[in-house]
């Protein structure tokens, strides 16, 4: 870790350095999006980035991170900044506006037709996409004539026995446990800001502790465990249940209850091409016909309301941002983790070795 | 991954009194620059970050790391189970390399590359290989259940012996080669000679080559102790709460809380606790069996 990070500095003079004489010499504009590969990238790549070069001769590179926060830092206090654009969801985004790390999004040329909701649209961050953490059921092992519908259901392990899995995170459990509890979606923050908040959620979590065989940490875990039968019952990205539907297995998504995270994209602070990186946001997170095709290639969605207007019904109904599933879900409040995380984390630790 | 601990080789070279000459020293030079570089100068700047507070220097980050509470539990956790790991190489390997060095060394290529191949194969890949054998509806629960040994599926994984297998099975390798290495520098005749003296095979296995070859094991045992203090995605796919290894809390204050002072010092004192059991093994080694790590040889 120590010298990943310090090779992560080095690493990136070199390449800044190569990255300026190439420009130099080809005297053209780019720019470089930092973003977690896979097929989110493909999908970028295919319906953004080569139409958006092939329009504007501006060559777009994406730089592959798994700890964009992290990285972000490490470029702000070395002054040697590779990236124009950056993802900042979960605590990135609080954390790198407090810090100064990031360049105000000028809403004039990425939204001049006031399109966006709130929520996608941040002093420093456009909300590019939202995905959501939802219950993936096995339905083949749900007891005869039972319908699993939540929360309520999953704390539940005398109707519905099985190995269950959670996040090994505190964001986002402590939600659900509290949802379990009683407390509706919309006001769970207000219970865990408010002094027992924290100890509820926690107390909660007690009764399901003994039913969580695995606490999972990357994104294709929960899914290879329900796949297995590992698992009965899990929460997982709804994009990566989708794909178990895909391949034919008997997978139910809940959408209730579920954790609706925005997948935010800021321009860092001292970027080379801040110009352009705004262009290439409105041009590729803001346009209705690129954000329907995004839809279309991966389950996950824009908080822009006119893509519905060319999705159809049934390609809206599996979608974390289409109306019907909005209403049920709560956003993941990334203000409160980036203050509470911390002292959270420490506690969770404990509580999980206990 | 742990940051290589410098392995003691004999330090009898000295003794023997074939002290290397001092003109000879900048053939160290590319290794001890290369050194200065990715490991001193870093670590050093991450002991700085471990010892900032708000204010000035403090020993907040060290107080948190090592006061009562999880981080000092997940540490002794660690370092217990690296301790395991090692060991069970060591006696899963020692026999593997003994074989392997008997062989005439034309067939030992072969052999040698069969050992080396799982190397080739990512980490990761190998650990949801495990997470497909010991499953709850995986290869060993279905052969178990279909011959009615247990009526329902065992729970093998997200258990500490599930860490084991999978731990062993990525460090193994490593200590084969270690050991082997130093069972080929023996020389075979000494064996022969006390059989000729009447010494039963056993007898001349444990007073001849056990010896010369127990430097080579306490190698591969810092070794794979010290790579094993490392790992993070092993445990944390394939083990419970309880297999938490200080390289994902690191990980985590690092990526997620970016509070790089306690990561810092967390990292340190892995650090520090690794050199300290290393450094304590090797010279318990010399002080009870007097022996160094290689012999025998001429």
């Amino acid at each position: 870790m120590k010298k990943l990070l310090w090779s992560l500095s080095v690493g990136a003079a070199i390449v800044g350095g190569a990255g300026d004489a190439a420009l130099a010499q080809s005297g053209k504009k780019s720019i470089t999006i930092a973003n977690y590969g896979g097929a989110w990238a493909e999908t970028l790549n295919r319906i953004c980035i080569e139409p958006f070069t092939k329009e504007t001769g501006i060559t777009v590179t994406q730089a592959a991170t798994e700890d964009s926060l992290a990285q972000i830092r490490v470029q702000q206090t070395t002054k040697n900044i590779l990236w124009d654009i950056a993802p900042t969801e979960r605590s990135g985004l609080p954390v790198s506006s407090k810090n100064g790390w990031l360049e105000p999004i000028d809403w004039s040329v990425v939204d001049p037709e006031n399109k966006l909701p709130p929520v996608a649209r941040k002093q420093y961050a456009i909300g590019a996409i939202a995905y959501s953490t939802t219950i993936g059921v096995r339905t083949d092992k749900l007891p005869e004539g039972k319908t699993f519908e939540g929360w309520k259901d999953f704390w539940d392990v005398k109707t519905f026995p099985g190995p269950r899995t959670l996040r090994n995170s505190p964001a986002e459990n402590l939600e659900f446990a509290l949802i379990a509890d009683g407390v509706k979606p919309s006001e769970v923050y207000n219970v865990l800001r408010s002094p027992d908040g924290v100890d509820r959620a926690f107390r909660k979590l007690d009764e399901i502790k003994p039913a969580i065989t695995v606490w999972w940490t990357s994104g294709q875990q929960p899914v290879q465990l329900l796949a297995s039968g590992e698992v009965f019952y899990a929460t997982a990205f709804n994009g990566r249940i989708q794909q178990l539907q895909k391949d034919k297995l008997p997978v139910r998504i809940i959408w209730d209850g579920g954790s609706l995270d925005v997948s935010y994209y800021s321009i860092v602070k001292g970027a080379r091409n801040v110009a352009d990186a705004q262009k290439f946001m409105k041009y590729c997170w803001n346009t209705p016909t690129r954000l329907a095709e995004i839809a279309r290639a991966m389950p996950y969605s824009s908080f822009n309301p006119d893509i519905y207007m060319i999705l159809s019904a049934d390609e809206s109904k599996e979608l974390p941002t289409s109306p019907a599933n909005l209403d049920v879900q709560f956003a993941l409040d990334s203000e409160y983790w980036a203050e509470n995380l911390p002292r959270i984390q420490k506690r969770w630790e404990a509580w999980r070795l206990q | 991954m742990s940051d290589g601990v410098a392995m003691p080789r004999d330090g009898k070279g000295a003794a023997r009194g074939r002290r290397a000459p001092l003109s000879s020293l900048w053939l160290l030079a590319p290794a001890a620059v290369l050194f200065l570089f990715v490991f001193i100068l870093p670590v050093g700047e991450v002991a700085l970050w471990s010892v900032q507070g708000e204010a000035g220097l403090s020993a907040e980050n060290y107080e948190a790391a090592l006061g009562a509470g999880p981080y000092r539990t997940i540490l002794f956790g660690t370092l217990q189970l690296s301790f395991g790991v090692a060991c069970a190489c060591i006696l899963v390997g020692y026999p593997a390399a003994y074989f392997l060095a008997s062989r005439p060394p034309r067939n030992r290529t072969l052999l040698l590359l069969l050992i080396l191949t799982p190397l080739w194969v990512s980490v990761l890949v190998r650990t949801f290989g495990w997470i497909v054998v010991l499953g709850r509806e995986g290869l060993v629960n279905s052969m178990l259940i279909g011959i009615g040994a247990v009526d329902g599926p065992l729970q093998m994984l997200y258990t500490r012996g599930a860490v084991y297998i999978a731990m062993v099975q990525v460090l193994l390798p490593v200590a084969i080669l270690v050991m082997f290495s130093t069972m080929t520098t023996i020389n075979r005749s000494l064996l022969m000679a006390s059989r000729i003296l009447g010494a039963s095979p056993w007898r001349g296995f444990v007073h001849i080559f056990l010896p010369l070859s127990a430097g080579g094991a306490v190698n591969a045992w810092m070794l794979t102790f010290v790579l094993a203090l490392g790992f993070f995605i092993t445990p944390a796919l394939v083990g419970g709460p309880k297999e938490t290894m200080i390289a994902n809390l690191i990980a985590t204050q690092i990526t997620l809380t970016l509070d790089w002072g306690l990561g810092s010092a967390l990292g340190m004192v892995l650090v520090v606790a690794g050199f300290a059991v290393v450094g304590a093994i090797a010279l318990l080694f010399r002080r009870v069996t007097g022996l160094s790590g290689h012999g025998g040889s001429r």
